[in-house]
Order: structure tokens, then sequence, then C-alpha cells
């Protein structure tokens, strides 16, 4: 059954154009003091004017690093992912420790790290590739495991080396949990690199957010603040694009 | 004559989807009656299903008339008069999160018959199906066969006068199928059921029922009605007999036909 | 915790890989892996003489973790607090309206991109302007975790229960159970393993916005805590802190997981 694509970008989209003007319009009527809410139109135009200038060379800053640090961090996630799966020792000993770095916000190493690579902000990625590692070896290492017994009993029926049951049954079966880790890490690499903005340095969205507050230049604030949910909203969606591309199996 | 347990009278069924109308039911007449087993057979998607989800109040005909014990129903069932009914499902349908004992009690406890006497009632039911030892078990520890058996205890519990059972049997062996045709003659022997069963296996509906209602699809509905003249309590003998074995020749060649017609 | 009943085939659906079969290798293999990267963190700072400003050795951490428990304690409390507050507003408000979308397809169609949103704004950069607002107490910060957490239980909870398989409704409606009956006997718990998943997730936002928040603004709470170690090159009571938190999550999600394995027990 096909669902044609433009029915599900309209109802989101009228939804937004309602909501927009039902904001213009109660922060004109209930006269809202635009340091705590500005009309939406206040802030798309401070976000037109501004872009150039004030807001799109820290896009660009913000955006290396979280994608640097998915970059590296998911292929990273998925072979250690690869290898473990294989010694039932390493599983055992370190499911718990990666479950700790994932349930520990490990936003609280920022300020030290920060400390060491301070003076050269392009390092900041490692920062992102220690968050998104564990989350995406996690979901996979859960993906690997959890695999159906008949389908390996199936491979070995055909006499399959390890690595072609690895590849054809295995690792296909575990694509779905793949790319939740891979969604995951993208949102947690947004918050992470914005993390590292705020606590320091001069450069980057989460920077600017701090900047404008200060200066209680309250429209730009909730502009870049837009610009930084957009960043972790396109990252999400265009890893779900993919996986609806690769994933062709599951409803 | 007596009046019937359940009559269907015309009843119609369409389903209407964004794309295409599919006519479900076609001008479907069943009378079934009391204490009597029927059986309903016929191809895949030939609205079978559909039937006794309808007389279950689960579906609403699109048209017709139902009637329960010479009681009119147009497009809604009373609950009481759905509380005399018990429904065994294709699939055994257990609820995973309630064990066997908590599964077989189930209907009383939307009923709100639940009483003291109750965990009596269990213990028969558990001990006359052998499965006694597991009825504190959740369903995922449990095989097919055995969960199917659970759900047919939970469709007795409550005593239900009448009982639809949608090819209970479909998923098992042979051989424990055979048995459970046995099992449910037994059960039937003893409790006195109107009993609707639904089966694509020929041989099955032979065996069982003491009337069949042949259907179609494109659209659903009736082709033939045979009275199949065996007495009970029947033996498993008979399907050698010559007799059983002309009936189910006449119902194959039935749907055989039809679907030669189709071809052409 | 499962059972083998003897003389009956199991229809197993999907099987953990064998694990290995010895329960106490389970415990003791990630304890001895601990020890032994602890060991080498020890040995790496002394041998390589890093000065302690830069990292202290796991030794001086727990010290520092032990002798200045009394200043770290009250801090602790204050986020356990935000912590606390924000999860329970959080996940009651995620179940809660993620039951009810779940009712409504069409809502549900239109309204999840700003969900995902949501889910996806890091909302530690509101907390400024928030505090702006409603100043530096626990208010600016409760909101924020609770904004951060109730959007992923809340899509979580919807798929729960959008996914419940049409036979156990037939069965309800083939009883004439009433819609409440019907919700609690079947659409909650055949919803739960979902919900679960959520709360977990939610765990785990929820902390990390708990300390998020507590990085802008305000001196209180462990996240104010240790930037002002770090600020003041103290690193070895960062540390301290930075463990502390890592205990609190660990408890909280250990708590979360104990819940779960109670209340779906029945799973295979």
């Amino acid at each position: 059954m096909k669902v044609k694509k433009s029915n599900s970008f309209l109802a989101p989209f009228i939804v937004l154009v309602v909501i927009v003007c039902v904001l213009e319009l109660l922060v004109r009527l209930l006269k809202i003091s635009p340091t705590v809410l500005p009309t939406p139109s206040s802030i798309a135009v401070a976000l037109f004017v501004n872009f150039r200038q004030d807001i799109l060379p820290h896009l660009l800053w913000t955006l290396r690093i979280i994608g640097l640090g998915l970059v590296i961090g998911i292929p990273v996630g998925l072979l250690l992912a690869a290898i473990f799966s294989q010694f039932d020792i390493l599983i055992a000993a370190t499911t718990p420790l990666i479950l700790i770095l994932v349930t520990t916000p490990l936003i609280t190493i920022v300020p030290l790290f920060m400390l060491w690579v301070g003076f050269n902000p392009g390092l900041r990625f490692i920062i992102i590739v220690i968050q998104v590692v564990p989350i995406v070896l996690l979901n996979t290492l859960s993906g690997f495991l959890k695999v159906p017994k008949k389908y390996i009993e199936l491979s070995k029926g055909y006499g399959a080396t390890k690595f072609q049951t690895f590849m054809k049954v295995i690792f296909p079966n575990a694509l779905p949990q793949v790319f939740t880790g891979i969604k995951l890490g993208c949102i947690f690499s947004t918050i992470a690199t914005i993390s590292t903005e705020f606590v320091g340095g001069n450069i980057g969205l989460g920077y600017r957010v701090v900047y404008f507050s200060s200066m209680l230049e309250t429209e730009l604030v909730y502009a870049v603040i837009i610009c930084i949910g957009l960043v972790g909203f396109i990252l999400y969606q265009l890893a779900s694009m993919l996986e609806r591309r690769i994933v062709t199996w599951v409803i | 004559m007596s009046a019937a347990k359940i009559k269907m009278e015309k009843i119609n069924k369409v389903f209407k989807t964004k794309r295409q109308t599919i006519v479900a039911l076609s001008d479907i007449d069943i009378e079934v009656g009391e204490k009597e087993f029927i059986a309903i057979v016929g191809p895949s998607g030939c609205g079978k299903s559909t039937i006794i989800r309808i007389i279950n109040d689960i579906i609403k005909p699109t048209s017709g008339d139902i009637y329960i014990d010479g009681n009119k129903f147009g497009k809604k069932v009373p609950r009481e008069v759905v509380r005399k009914m018990g429904f065994i499902f294709q699939q055994p349908n257990l609820l995973p999160w309630l064990t066997v004992r908590g599964n077989i009690e189930l209907p009383l406890k939307v009923f709100g018959e639940y009483n003291s006497a109750s965990k009596d009632k269990t213990d028969v039911l558990l001990e006359m199906m052998g499965l006694k030892e597991y009825q504190n078990a959740y369903p995922s520890a449990l095989s097919g066969g055995m969960t199917q058996r659970v759900g047919v205890l939970r469709a007795m519990i409550h005593n239900p006068e009448i009982l639809l059972m949608d090819e209970p049997f479909g998923a098992l062996d042979e051989k424990l199928r055979e048995q459970m045709d046995i099992k449910l003659l037994e059960i039937w022997e003893r409790l006195q059921q109107t009993i609707v069963f639904i089966t694509h296996n020929i041989v099955e509906a032979v065996l069982l029922a003491s009337k069949i209602y042949v259907m179609n699809t494109n659209p659903g509905r009736i082709v033939e009605k045979i009275e199949v003249d065996f007495p009970y309590p029947r033996d498993p003998e008979i399907l050698i007999d010559p007799k059983f074995i002309a009936y189910t020749n006449r119902i194959v060649s039935l749907i055989g036909e039809l679907h030669l017609k189709e071809i052409k | 915790m499962s059972v083998s009943y003897a003389g009956n085939a199991r229809e197993l659906k999907k099987i953990n890989r064998k694990r290995l079969d010895n329960k106490w290798v389970n415990i003791i293999a990630p304890i001895v892996l601990l020890f032994i990267l602890f060991a080498l963190w020890e040995l790496l700072v002394v041998a390589l003489k890093i000065p302690i400003w830069a990292l202290d050795k796991p030794t001086g951490i727990f010290k520092e973790l032990f002798t200045k428990f009394g200043e770290i304690l009250p801090h602790a409390l204050i986020s356990l607090q935000t912590l606390l507050t924000g999860f329970i507003i959080g996940i009651a408000v995620g179940i809660i309206l993620g039951g009810i979308l779940s009712n409504f397809p069409i809502v549900d169609k239109a309204i999840s991109p700003f969900v995902i949103f949501l889910v996806c704004t890091p909302l530690m950069t509101l907390v400024p302007l928030m505090m702006i607002w409603l100043g530096f107490g626990l208010l600016p910060k409760v909101i924020a975790v609770v904004l951060q957490t109730f959007p992923i239980v809340m899509m979580n909870t919807a798929t729960g229960f959008a996914n419940v398989d049409i036979e156990r409704k037939e069965l309800m409606l083939s009883m004439k159970a009433s819609r409440i009956a019907t919700f609690f006997r079947v659409l909650v718990p055949s919803a739960l393993p979902n919900i679960f998943t959520g709360i977990k997730l939610g765990c785990i936002f929820a902390t990390t916005t708990t300390i998020a928040v507590e990085f802008v603004g305000g001196n209180s709470g462990l996240g104010s805590q240790i930037i002002k170690h770090t600020q003041y090159m103290r690193t070895g009571l960062a540390f301290a802190c930075i463990f502390t938190v890592a205990i609190i999550s660990i408890a909280f999600y250990g708590a979360v997981s104990l819940a779960e394995k109670y209340a779906v027990r029945w799973k295979e």
C-alpha cells in the first residue's frame, strides 16, 4: 500500500502554519514582552537579517564538529560491535560498562575536556566520538545478539562460514537496531556539541545562544535555537531516510 | 419444528476501502439447530471467518438479520446474548501477560462472574485437557498445541451454549488434530453445546458435523448445504466408510468445480 | 526466570545468543575489567607524571570523594531533586499524551515531525532565557528536564498502544468487554514493553539535561560544581563529582530496569 509522499508533508505543514499564526496573534494581543517571547515574524526577520554575519559561521562550525564526531563515531561503534560479538567473554565483561557509559551523561566530562583541549577547539569532536560510540556499540551489539535461532540454523544448514553467516544473516537482522543506535547517536551528538559550546569558547551555535542571551537579544536567541533544532532534526531525518532505503523489509 | 438456535437471514457484508469495495458476504442464509454441530468449509477468503465474527458481534453485517434463540438482532447483539457464546480463534490468541490459569479465567472476570467457585471450575477444565501442571506457566513457555488447548478451555469456562470455532486445529499436525477432533466430540457429547465449526479440512468437517455449508469466494456465498447422515457418537472408523468418502468427494468436486469455472 | 517443562517442545521464537552460562562470570568479568581500567589509569598518571591539575589518579579521586563528601552531598541532593521532579512529571505527561495520541492517528501524523524536533533540540539552550524570566531556582531547570524527557516517552508510548495485535482486541470484543476493561486488560499490558523502552530513554535524557542545565546557570547542583572545580583546576574534586553523577545515573537506570523486569516478567 503506497502512501503518497505529498500527503505526509501536508499535514505537518498545515500545523506549522497554524501554530505560527496563532503564536503571532497571541503575542500581539496579549502584549507579551519581546524579552520573553517575540513574535514569530520578528524572529524570522532577525534570522534573515543576521544570518550571514552572525549566525552562519557558527552554524558551519557546529555542523563540522557534529559531522566529524558522527563520521568517526558511528563506524567505530559498528566495528567494535562486530569484534566484540565474536568473543563471549568480551561481551560479558564490557556490556555493563558500555551501559554505564550510555546512561551517565557524558557531558559531565565536557568542562574537563575543554580544559585539556581549550586552545584547540577543533579537537572538540573527540568528545562527540566518546558520546556516540557507546550508544552505537550498545544498540548494534544488542541487534547482533538477538538473532532468531532459526535463521542461524538455516545458515548452518547451508554450510555457511562464520563470516558468511555474519554478513548475510546476523548483520541484516540487526539493521533496525543499528539504526536506532545511529538515530540516538545523532540526537546525543547535537546535545554534546552544544554543551561544549555552552561551557566555553567563542565559536559555535551554543556560544551564540549564551552571547545573545546575555545581550537580551531574545529574537536572535530563539532564531539560533531553531537553527540548532533544525540541525539535530535534519540529521535525524537523514538517518531515517537512509533507514527506509536500506531496511526495506520492516513496515 | 423447534426454533433454530442461530439463524442468519440474507446477511451481507461489504468492506469499503479508499480504493475498492469488497463484497465479503452475499446473501448468506444459515440455520443452526439447538445442540447441533455444523461446519462451514470453503477456500481461503470466502468469508467463513467473517460469518462467525458477525454471529459474535465482532463485526457488524451491512444488511440482514441475525436470530439467536428466536430473537431478532439487527445490527447489535446485546451483552447477555454474546455471553452465551464462546469464541475460539485460529491462532491461540492467549494474552501473553497472563498465566494459563489467568487466561482461562479471563472471561469470568470480564463478565464479572468470578467467584470462589470459579477456581474449582478452572481445575476441572485443566484436568480435562491434561494441563493441570502448567496452570501457572506463561504462554511463552508452552508449545502451539498446548496454547490452543488453553484457548479451547478459555472459550468454555463460562458454560456457553454456543461455541464458535475458527479453524481451531488448523495449525496442529495431523495426529494432534485427530486427537483434538475426537476430544471435541467427547466434550460436545457431554456438554451439548451448539457448535459452528470453520475449517478448510474437508475430512475434519465430515467427521465432526451433521450439517455442512459449502462456500465459495468472489463474492462469499453459500453454494450448497450438505446433511451428513452418520449417527453420534462417531468413531474414527467411519473415515474409511464409503458413504463418508462419497461426502468428501462431493465437497471436493464442488469446490474444485467452482475454481475451474473461475479459471475459465 | 525460565523454567523448563520436560516432555514438551518449547516453541522458542527468539533466543539470546548463548551467553556464558555461568552466571558468576557475567558478574565478575565487568568488575575485573573495571579494576583493570582503573589500574591502567593509575599507572598512566604516575608513570607519565601527569600533573594533578590536568588529571588526577583514581586513588586521589576516591580520596577526595570521601573526604569532601559533606561538600558534595548537598549538591547531589539538589541535582537529584531536579532530576526526580522533572523525570516523574516528564514520564507522566509522556505516557498520558502518548496514550491519547494513539487514539488519533491523524493527529499523530500531523505533529510527529514537531515531536522529533523537540527531541532533537537540546533544551539547555532555553535555560539562559528561562533564568532571566524565572530566576535561578528549581523551576526553569525542572521545566527544561520535563520538556526534554516527555517527547521520547510519548513517542514510544504511542507506538506501544498503536501496535496492539488486532486479535487481542477481537478477543475483548468477543466478550463484549467495556472500553475500560479492554484498556486495562489488553492495551496497557501490551504497550508496557514499549513504554518501558521510552522510560529508560527518558532516564538518559533526564540525567543529561539535569547536568546540562546546571552547567548553564546558578551555582547549585553537581553540574555547577563540576564547572567550578574545573575552573579552579581542582580536577580531583571535579572527577569526584563526575563519579557521583555516574552513580546516581546508574542507580536510576538500574531501578527502572528492575521495575521493567518485574512488569514484563511474562516475556521469554
